[in-house]
């Protein structure tokens, strides 16, 4: 059977997700990718093809819409607006999931051991 | 008059990260590409200052109007170097700039739908020549009509070979990651 694509299967790529995110507000393309790049400090960084391929998928599935044909603006559908909510779901439940076990690991810090939760996730 | 250079053009599928070396070291060397010369199996580059430039390709068979679709890499501070048939757009951009596909789900989605185009057209071809090979043995024809018929089965052989290379070359991309 063939595999489903990221948009079909609703588990959201990072890029989606973010797309998606960040079109709460209606946005031009280009300017989604300055506003991904400020909201995540820089952390992520979504390149011009990825962007515009990624619309026009998002577009095709009816999960965005063209809100301004001419100043080619785009927002989110209900449709999107319930899948990105889904996907929410998804990413926190893996994440609540997984806490107790990160935050109890236990590493050596400055010859003492300590659990992930007392370093308060961050590096030794 | 401005001065001028041809290069080889290996072809965008079968080739494309020689390509991109070729034309950073042209930048490097000061040659761009020239936009407004078109050739087959050749690019003219036209001189410009040495630059340290670096340069990506994407496919977009399907779009009629590109306006949008640049806007979104000039915005990122990519700029067309070249537009070449079939939908092939060739990118410069200063060094340090993010490549234009960061998305790596994504683009093994894009290559994937472009594999499904070339394997059956691949096959087609294949098929067209072991057609032709099989009938000259089995069917008694003139000499002429041989002939005759080996202009478009070289032609066929050709485009086998390099819809073959594509593929293969799509194929290794693909499994790189």
């Amino acid at each position: 059977m063939a595999r489903k694509s990221t948009i079909e299967s609703n588990q959201f790529t990072d890029t989606i997700y973010f797309i998606l995110l960040c079109l709460n507000e209606p946005a031009h393309g280009y300017a989604l990718m300055s506003k991904i790049e400020e909201m995540t400090n820089g952390e992520y960084t979504i390149g011009p093809g990825s962007m515009y391929t990624t619309l026009k998928k998002l577009l095709e599935a009816g999960l965005v819409e063209m809100c301004d044909q001419e100043a080619k603006v785009y927002c989110l559908t209900d449709k999107g607006r319930d899948n990105l909510v889904k996907d929410y779901v998804r990413r926190k439940r893996i994440i609540d999931q997984s806490r107790e076990i990160i935050e109890g690991m236990e590493v050596c810090c400055d010859g003492e051991i300590k659990t992930n939760f007392e370093l308060g996730l961050g590096y030794c | 008059m401005e001065k001028s250079k041809q290069i080889l053009n290996w072809g965008w599928v079968t080739a494309e990260k020689q390509m991109i070396r070729k034309f950073e070291k042209c930048a490097r060397e000061g040659w761009i590409p020239d936009p407004e010369a078109h050739a087959v199996y050749k690019i003219r580059m036209k001189q410009a200052a040495p630059q340290d430039l670096q340069y990506a390709i994407d496919w977009q068979p399907t779009l009629e109007n590109d306006a949008e679709y640049l806007s979104f890499f000039e915005a990122a501070g990519w700029k067309l170097a070249l537009k070449e048939k079939g939908g092939f757009y060739i990118f410069s951009a200063p060094e340090g700039v993010p490549k234009p596909h960061t998305d790596r789900a994504l683009l093994r989605e894009l290559r994937k739908g472009r594999l499904k185009k070339f394997i059956p057209a691949t096959l087609i071809y294949l098929l067209i020549c072991i057609v032709f090979l099989v009938s000259v043995r089995v069917v008694a024809m003139p000499t002429w009509v041989v002939f005759l018929l080996c202009i478009p089965a070289a032609y066929c052989a050709f485009q086998f070979g390099i819809l073959l290379v594509s593929t293969i070359s799509l194929l290794v991309q693909q499994n790189d990651f």
